[in-house]
């Protein structure tokens, strides 16, 4: 619930000085000598109130008295001012701040007012959701009755979706269930069409890349039905603090709106920590595991009685490092729950309820989860929070850390590095952390592919009408394109949905396209499909052996003969899994959990064709530019590599055709007259040494997961002198040259369109996603940022010549560092 | 923008489409197509040749022919004694219609069916929508075809028209979907859905399923006609090709693409109503033939759920008919509701259920649900001892069953099985008499050779 509920003092509450003395006490600890490589302290804040809006509903304000909450904080009464005055408004404030309450008021007050008016809320679980309606019935029971407020998910039984449909006032839901479930049957909702006045979308933040690019276009489907049916409901959005939390929301909204972010909620003083495991080997750059760490640390936290919250980066790492302290810390008795828990989304929803009341309770004293105790479940407030690894932005870590924080006793964050390059670049320049804005979330509603899926359902749902737009975007050819095919009939104005097909169904919010590769585990083989409480079954329509399994994720085509060709080792979720068998015509790879000491690497051939410039070239002795391009490649063989010594103790081949992908790229050319001074294998490796740190800074900038982005480096034809101190004349760059011939937009197979910088040696970053959801453009306008951040990366390693915490391993003869930062000074001119 | 223009945008879309994996690829060769305008004048020429009449309407046009089915030689084919009056309509619909008659004519009800384009969601199309309204033996078809979906409001007035006041709309499976999707369409095109909700709705899907789901298996229009009409239609379309027929004859094929399906749909509507009149004659005795061995006991626990006067004892006369069949499982399902009957009315009655459950339980010692009506029964005519000696076997019985099989048992007493019989022989062993041994053989125990009366 809210700050401003008065909340009960935590079970063994702790003095403001207990606390401060035993972080200081732990400081001084010999065993933690040299780990905590930077201290950063965050100073108090006094809560900022201010009045109820004048406009709030008396019975409301009345209740909230009863429920204890005298005042409103300042960015609360804000928040509810504009939503009150219809105006949109996205809450950017801290974790625990008391955002729900910005929606849940203007909410109540227009129902207050007219007993007919709805609202629609958007979270992107099911347990979120949950949780938000406990909050609301704490307020609701202070009301007069009949406020009728319910889940509309999957799980609704049917009973209850009939009574939702025709009498919910709150409807709350998930973006799936409001694609398929609600949209496509609005007639059946005619009422909360009819009478919207409100739509909440929580965890705004989480709206990026892919999803956030298909939630934009739900919405538009959305607002074009509340048109239809006479309403136009006010949005009131919260989100974590992102770089662009407006842009976003404006983005997925496509209209102006109000930014709150100013948190008037109080907060004590807050450490962090940043913890890096000694080396145990230097020469390999091997660290102490940093689940030891973490397991050491939560136990001295534990024993000086304060409440911990640990965050690891998979379920595998959850459950051993749970496994470690439940043997330090055992229940009270057999059977019985014990202090130590473990969290995660594959537990029941029971468990996981019993586990949040006990933290809020202060019986549960630590806790290890993955982030699905990021989001903002109540969980009441902890002394200290653990980050096992860099979550992979900085949004997310600042999230993390929040869950950390009471109102009136110091709270400690730490962030534990493990060996991979992100985590040691982050607790190595902990000012990035600490002084970077985070992350932009970015989107890309008109990626053709998300879009004409989303044309497809909205026209199921409603005639198009000739020169209607569907939100901003102009549809106007695709229409035609999906008359042409006979999805559509165009008749009197108007393009009817005239095929048999749901068009719904056939959109997966979390991807692109449809043609992802399905990832099996068969060691579950289920008693036929359907059975088992957690995650999708999979069912062979031939009952081929082996084709009955949980599916645990899907990889895009692209990636697929990458990842999990036959023989691979693939890693999920941290596990190791060995690869039986690439069913490439099905599209499914079947997997079974292993444990090896080795991994596998698929060499690869790839080329990149540039289709369409979209900006640039600019710059001069290294020119850059983004726009279409089309990455083919080909995975031939892979190697067995051992853990450690990485020695190759196998091969095989890799039989999957070339791939193409189609995608939005940025790129780097560099002129190669000004390379001179560098032989031709110290830009071979200074180009793949910088399309290593550009591809770990890009996803800094970019909020994204390392494999949203892809990088390739070529050197080309280009003539590069065979040794050092050897100048050769400068190549000139191939002339301008347009299209041969132009025939409805259809260019010749292999028409290259990269130039003048043809011949140049070329580093690329490019979205995994076919068509692009705007990184790439993002990092071409951000090129300064991105090449100062490769900088840092660059020589704030520690390593002689090259790692892959930086440029990737050293080559043979060549200093990596010195040659990549070369490029990166040419490219900064 | 020109033609040129458009044609050139849409196949560069579709390139751009086909690169990125999305989409077809480039369009598939098409034979050229006249103009969208022909093709729709086209449709227009054909529908009227066809028998269709355009009508003016809201604005536009309504394309609606009308065509006269005799239905009395697939009532005679059925075993049906004539059309279906409105008194066995309403008892079909609400069950039991209560005394007094339905001062409507069967022609104030109507009959519908839709084609459509899809099954679900609010963009499903319907394209054409069949209403009959019975006339004596005869069932006057009003068909609306959508010649261009653009027309679709016109289309919809047409049906509606010929819906709205009506007593009563029958259909085959309407409630869940014929209706839904005509009040999806009436929303989407502005138009008021009120005119939908007619007096009383007979969907013969639900009897269809209470009474035949044994023996049909799935319920379609289709597998009832020709399993409890015995009519099979020879060489009609299937409904599931209806919408790629429709679609090729918009995109620019001849009538006789669709002619197939308008004629489906006829049928339907005519199989709809002889269903009708069939189950009514069933319900009243007149059973399908050949009887299945659930039918009787189907039809029995049907007329008791509804609420029929049971005039005649049928109920019972069906339950007896399925018990003296010895067929199947359906034998001891109607045991149990004949002697649930027979003991209600207690007395000489309650002899026959004794007996009966007797021979249920003899059967099958783990009755539990038999041996338990037994015990009381028996308690009830004051024969303590039969009592004490059925629940005493019956504990044995229990005590042997592991707690899964007990908990999923039908008809659990509070508390559970086993404290249940235990409860019960302790009190009958007080009783007076109990402890003497009980004339003639012990039902369900001791050393007689059981009673074979029941298939299993």
């Amino acid at each position: 619930m809210t700050d401003s509920a008065g909340d009960l003092p935590p079970a063994g509450a702790t003095a403001p000085d207990r606390v401060a003395a035993a972080l200081d006490e732990l400081r001084r600890l010999p065993a933690l000598a040299g780990r905590i490589v930077h201290e950063e302290r965050i100073e108090a804040r006094q809560a900022r109130h201010a009045p109820w809006p004048a406009a709030l509903h008396p019975l409301l304000v009345e209740a909230l008295h009863a429920r204890g909450v005298e005042r409103p904080y300042s960015h609360q009464a804000d928040a509810v001012e504009r939503a009150l005055a219809g105006r949109d408004v996205v809450v950017v404030t801290p974790t625990a701040s008391g955002k729900s309450l910005c929606y849940i008021l203007p909410v109540l007050d227009a129902w207050l007012r007219d007993p007919e008016a709805r609202s629609l809320w958007l979270f992107p679980t099911k347990a979120l959701a949950q949780d938000q309606l406990a909050a609301l019935g704490d307020i609701a029971a202070h009301l007069p009755p009949g406020l009728r407020a319910a889940t509309f998910d999957g799980d609704t039984p049917p009973g209850v979706r009939r009574a939702v449909r025709q009498a919910g006032h709150i409807v709350v839901t998930n973006p799936e269930m409001l694609h398929t479930g609600v949209l496509p049957h609005h007639t059946g909702w005619v009422r909360l069409f009819q009478q919207l006045r409100f739509v909440v979308v929580d965890e705004l933040h989480s709206y990026r890349g892919v999803f956030g690019s298909h939630l934009a276009n739900v919405l538009r489907r959305l607002r074009r039905l509340c048109h239809f049916y006479g309403s136009d409901p006010v949005v009131i959005a919260c989100s974590a603090t992102i770089a662009n939390p407006r842009q976003l929301a404006e983005r997925l909204l496509e209209r102006p709106v109000d930014c709150v972010d100013e948190s008037g909620a109080p907060r004590a003083e807050r450490r962090l920590w940043f913890w890096n495991p000694p080396l145990v080997d230097g020469a390999m750059g091997v660290r102490r595991s940093a689940t030891l760490e973490a397991r050491r640390l939560t136990t001295e936290l534990l024993r000086r009685r304060l409440q911990t919250l640990v965050f690891a980066r998979s379920r595998g790492a959850v459950e051993v490092l749970l496994t470690y302290l439940q043997r330090l810390h055992p229940p009270p008795a057999p059977g019985r729950p014990g202090a130590v828990r473990g969290y995660r989304s594959g537990y029941l929803p029971l468990e996981r309820r019993a586990i949040e009341a006990g933290l809020r309770d202060g019986s549960v004293r630590a806790v290890v989860s993955t982030n699905a105790l990021e989001l903002g479940i109540d969980v009441g407030r902890l002394d200290a929070a653990i980050l096992l690894g860099y979550p992979g932005s900085v949004a997310s870590t600042w999230q993390q850390l929040g869950r950390a924080g009471r109102r009136e006793t110091t709270s400690l964050g730490v962030l534990i590095a493990t060996d991979s390059p992100l985590d040691q670049f982050m607790v190595r320049h902990p000012k990035y952390l600490l002084d970077t804005p985070p992350e932009s979330g970015l989107i890309d509603p008109d990626n053709l592919l998300v879009l004409g899926g989303h044309v497809q359902a909205a026209a199921f749902e409603l005639a198009f009408a000739e020169g209607e737009h569907f939100g901003t975007a102009d549809v106007g050819t695709l229409l035609d394109c999906l008359a042409e095919d006979g999805l559509l009939h165009r008749s009197a104005g108007r393009y009817l949905w005239s095929a048999d097909a749901f068009p719904a169904e056939a959109i997966s919010l979390r991807t692109a396209c449809a043609g992802n590769v399905v990832i099996i585990d068969t060691s579950t083989m289920p008693d036929g499909p359907g059975q088992g409480p957690h995650g999708q079954w999979a069912g062979s329509a031939g009952g081929r052996p082996g084709s009955h399994g949980r599916v645990v994720g899907e990889v895009d085509q692209f990636a697929a003969p990458v990842l999990v060709h036959d023989d691979a080792v693939y890693i999920h979720q941290g596990a190791q899994y060995h690869v039986e068998r690439l069913d490439w015509e099905e599209k499914r790879a079947y997997i079974h959990p292993i444990t090896v000491d080795y991994y596998t690497v698929a060499e690869t051939r790839t080329s990149v064709a540039v289709l369409e410039i979209d900006g640039g070239p600019e710059g001069g002795d290294c020119r850059r530019c983004h726009g279409e391009v089309r990455i083919s490649r080909l995975a031939a063989i892979y190697k067995k590599i051992r853990f450690l010594t990485h020695e190759t103790i196998g091969a095989g081949p890799i039989t999957v055709p070339e791939q193409d992908l189609h995608t939005s790229a940025a790129w780097l050319a560099f002129d190669p007259a000004a390379l001179v001074g560098l032989d031709r294998a110290e830009v071979e490796t200074g180009l793949t040494g910088l399309g290593a740190a550009l591809h770990q800074a890009a996803c800094l900038l970019c909020m994204c997961d390392p494999r949203d982005l892809g990088r390739h480096a070529e050197l080309r034809g280009a003539k590069l002198p065979p040794a050092i101190g050897v100048p050769v004349a400068p190549l000139r760059p191939s002339a301008v040259t347009e299209p041969v011939e132009q025939v409805a937009g259809w260019r010749p197979v292999g028409e290259r369109l990269d130039a003048p910088a043809a011949g140049w040696p070329t580093v690329y970053l490019y979205d995994s996603v076919p068509g692009g959801v705007g990184f790439a453009e993002h990092l071409f306008a951000e090129h300064r940022a991105l090449l100062g951040a490769a900088v840092e990366l660059v020589d704030g390693c520690d390593c002689r010549a090259g790692c892959p915490s930086c440029v990737g391993p050293p080559a043979a003869s060549v200093d990596a560092r010195r040659s990549t930062r070369a490029l990166i000074d040419i490219a900064l001119g | 923008m020109e033609a040129a223009d458009r044609a050139a945008a849409v196949a560069a879309l579709r390139q751009r489409l086909a690169r990125l994996g999305g989409g077809s690829g480039p369009a598939a060769p098409r034979p050229s197509i006249p103009d969208a305008a022909t093709v729709a004048e086209r449709r227009g020429e054909g529908a009227r040749a066809a028998g269709f009449e355009p009508q003016p309407l809201g604005g536009g046009v309504a394309w609606v022919r009308r065509v006269s089915v005799d239905l009395g030689p697939f009532l005679d084919r059925a075993g049906a004694p004539g059309p279906v009056t409105p008194a066995q309509l309403i008892r079909l619909a609400l069950g039991d219609p209560g005394p007094h008659t339905p001062r409507w004519d069967a022609s104030d009800a109507a009959v519908l069916d839709l084609e459509t384009l899809g099954l679900r969601g609010s963009g499903v199309l319907a394209f054409l929508a069949g209403i009959g309204v019975p006339r004596g033996d005869r069932l006057e078809v009003d068909q609306v075809l959508l010649v261009d979906p653009g027309a679709e409001r016109p289309a919809l007035l047409a049906a509606l028209a010929r819906i709205a006041g009506r007593r009563m709309l029958v259909t085959y499976n309407g409630r869940s979907f014929d209706v839904p999707a005509l009040r999806s369409r009436l929303i989407v095109n502005r138009l008021d859905p009120a005119g939908l909700e007619v007096g009383m709705h007979c969907d013969v899907l639900a009897p269809v399923r209470r009474l035949f789901r044994d023996r049909l298996g799935a319920c379609t229009l289709g597998r009832a006609e020709r399993d409890l009409l015995g009519l099979e239609r020879r060489g009609e379309v299937p409904g599931c090709e209806a919408p790629a027929r429709y679609r090729a004859w918009l995109r620019g094929a001849g009538y006789e693409v669709l002619e197939g399906v308008v004629v489906h749909n006829q049928l339907d509507l005519c199989a709809t109503m002889v269903l009708a009149a069939r189950l009514a004659a069933h319900l009243e005795g007149r059973l399908v033939s050949p009887v299945h061995p659930a039918d009787r006991y189907r039809l029995a626990v049907h007329l008791e759920r509804s609420g029929v006067a049971d005039a005649g004892g049928s109920v019972e006369e069906h339950l007896r008919a399925t018990v003296a069949g010895a067929l199947g499982p359906w034998d001891r399902h109607a045991a149990h509701a004949l002697a649930s009957r027979l003991r209600r009315r207690g007395g000489a009655a309650e002899v026959e259920a004794v007996e009966l459950l007797g021979r249920l339980w003899h059967s099958r010692p783990g009755d539990l649900r038999a041996a338990r009506a037994l015990a009381v029964s028996l308690e009830r005519l004051r024969r303590h001892a039969e009592a004490l000696a059925v629940s005493e076997r019956a504990l044995v019985v229990c005590r042997g069953l592991d707690s899964g099989r007990l908990g999923a048992m039908r008809g659990a007493p509070r508390g559970g099985w086993t404290a249940d019989w235990e409860r019960r022989c302790g009190r009958l062993r007080a009783r007076p008499g109990a402890q003497s041994p009980p004339p003639g053989p012990v039902l369900g125990g001791g050393d007689a050779a059981p009673v074979p009366l029941f298939a299993n």
